[in-house]
């Protein structure tokens, strides 16, 4: 049951990051190929998930948008984890003032998600996938900082800990040889969860218009510029991926938090 | 620290926090200020324009007496003009309110009465195939980008089955019936989507339960599994429902501002996203800033919530890490 989550997770998000991968070297179509005969068509032989209201191939443009997704998820969690971890680290290691500060801070941010940050960057210096990343990165580092923090704690709590304090290392080197080792999987489920979330946050900025511009195709557009009345396909499709994909990474969290550290699987 | 205490305490802590979420909100929004009056009124204006509409909107004083202006202003209940249309952003925020504010009211109970039978179940069975389903639907709901939810219902329920309307709103005084169906599907995807968002933590919190020895005594001495569940169980899931109410209601108003898209709602959101695309900063600010503060605000509520049911939280700080 462990393995099949991770194993789920594995093989939903490679196909994510094939599809990205390939559409730089390869689609079915030219992803910008307008053609007015072949608008709205259902899915079929020659367009596998049909054509959109340009008549443009959804295949084609489904794996050119998966680029945006794992880019703008990617760049997110990078962010988040390079901002976060040092401050959670360093908290969990005692720095009681710190830890004031980054809590109150973590307050507003919890009351700006993702979200209203990208709409305030994208009121005053326009809307691009650059306020969208940043607003996304910005906004997922308190978890990133509770995370490292509460693992931090327990590593702190062993007696090697102890030990290497007794021996006269300093917090900097306990922090560097002992701690960061110890949470360094506890972060790669974390970069897992927020990555899914990064990217669901992600399809909801481009479906209100708020990331990459409109010529370039992102999963969130493309379900933006589809209507339901016309052509429910182009709606599901776009959707189904954006579905996929956070599920893909969900799931991979799950699993590798099941394979790593059985004692805190849900499934107890 | 008795509770009075504690709560003045949170009072301030959120006091101060609003406070600098206003200076961030404010700061972010008016990082360009200049660019505002050539915007409104266009490239073609001349220098002298310019420079008459920036001193008539204050554009041209320091930032830091803009930002009290605009703070003081805010606190007297002045919203500020918008520099669009040059309405009042009160007059603009009037009629959009009741949508917005509908849509909560209506899918967070919703959710929480959905998430407490499906997490109960989830944990109930967490052994058995029943609960494995329960469960893979909670995950996969929860994966479901709510916009996406919103267009499948309509799909379904408005396009295939021709029951509710598809889109659009009535207000509540011209037609109850008419309000309630149109309200209906925007409601059910925001409640679907965090049902399943919250079932995740009801089935956790009740585990917590299942494993303790006062239950398996409860089991011992013959109560079946429901009763061992809603007699011991239930605080404890509410308890856990009642924390992630409070970090997911900026998500929740996330998802309201998402619907109003996909259902053509006149909300709050809707005016917010035609603010972004007029620049029109004005409204981007009073309205960011209404949100936050409702954030915050429900947060506090939720502190002091906690406090009430377990005084022994007033020792320590309120909210945070």
């Amino acid at each position: 049951m462990k393995r099949f989550t991770l194993i789920c997770g594995l093989v939903m998000s490679v196909i994510v990051l094939l599809a990205g991968v390939v559409s730089l070297l390869w689609t079915p179509y030219p992803p910008q190929a307008v053609s007015a005969a072949n608008r709205y068509q259902n899915p079929g032989p020659t367009h596998w998930l049909g054509t959109d209201a340009l008549g443009m191939d959804t295949a084609s443009r489904l794996m050119v948008g998966a680029q945006t997704t794992l880019m703008v998820g990617v760049l997110a969690v990078a962010i988040a984890a390079v901002v976060g971890v040092p401050f959670g680290v360093f908290i969990g290691l005692g720095h009681r003032g710190l830890g004031q500060v980054v809590a109150r801070a973590s307050d507003i941010l919890y009351a700006l998600p993702a979200v209203l940050l990208a709409i305030l960057l994208a009121a005053s210096i326009g809307a691009s996938i650059w306020t969208a990343t940043i607003a996304i990165g910005v906004a997922t580092v308190p978890v990133f900082i509770r995370m490292s923090r509460a693992a931090t704690i327990t590593v702190m709590e062993q007696e090697y800990i102890l030990a290497a304090e007794l021996s006269g290392a300093s917090r900097l080197a306990i922090a560097r040889r002992h701690v960061l080792p110890n949470i360094a999987p506890m972060l790669g489920v974390q970069a897992a969860a927020s990555f899914s979330m990064a990217i669901l946050a992600e399809a909801g900025l481009s479906y209100l218009g708020l990331s990459a511009p409109a010529t370039v195709p992102t999963w969130g557009g493309m379900l933006r510029d589809a209507s339901v009345f016309v052509s429910p396909w182009q709606v599901l499709i776009p959707g189904l991926a954006i579905v996929w994909a956070v599920l893909a990474f969900n799931l991979l969290g799950d699993g590798m938090r099941d394979y790593l550290d059985p004692r805190l699987s849900e499934a107890r | 620290m008795s509770i009075s205490a504690a709560v003045i305490r949170r009072l301030a802590v959120f006091l101060a926090t609003l406070l600098i979420a206003s200076l961030i909100i404010f700061t972010l929004v008016q990082a360009l200020p200049g660019n505002v009056a050539q915007a409104t009124l266009g490239m073609g204006a001349t220098p002298e324009a310019v420079a008459e509409l920036s001193r008539r909107w204050g554009l041209d004083q320091p930032f830091i007496n803009r930002y009290w202006d605009w703070l003081f202003a805010l606190i007297q209940g002045d919203l500020g003009h918008s520099y669009a249309t040059g309405l009042g952003v009160g007059q603009q925020l009037a009629p959009r309110l009741g949508v917005t504010a509908w849509l909560l009211v209506w899918s967070l109970p919703i959710a929480c009465a959905v998430a407490l039978p499906l997490g109960m179940m989830a944990a109930m069975w967490r052994r058995r195939r029943r609960g494995f389903v329960v469960n893979a639907i909670t995950q996969v709901g929860f994966a479901v980008p709510v916009f996406f939810a919103g267009s499948i219902l309509v799909i379904v329920f408005a396009l295939k089955l021709g029951w509710l309307p598809a889109n659009g709103y009535v207000s509540i005084t011209s037609s109850p019936a008419a309000w309630a169906s149109h309200l209906l599907l925007p409601v059910a995807t925001i409640a679907i989507v965090q049902a399943c968002f919250f079932a995740r933590y009801v089935r956790s919190s009740f585990i917590d339960v299942m494993v303790e020895d006062y239950y398996r005594t409860a089991r011992a001495i013959g109560w079946t599994r429901w009763r061992g569940l809603i007699r011991h169980g239930l605080r404890n899931a509410a308890t856990s429902l009642l924390t992630v109410v409070g970090l997911q209601v900026a998500n929740l108003l996330v998802g309201a501002i998402l619907v109003e898209k996909v259902f053509v709602l006149p909300g709050l959101g809707s005016l917010l996203m035609s603010a972004v695309a007029a620049h029109d900063l004005a409204v981007v600010q009073v309205i960011v800033m209404l949100l936050v503060a409702v954030v915050l605000l429900i947060n506090l509520l939720v502190d002091i919530a906690y406090l009430l049911v377990d005084p022994r939280l007033a020792g320590r700080a309120g909210g945070g890490l």
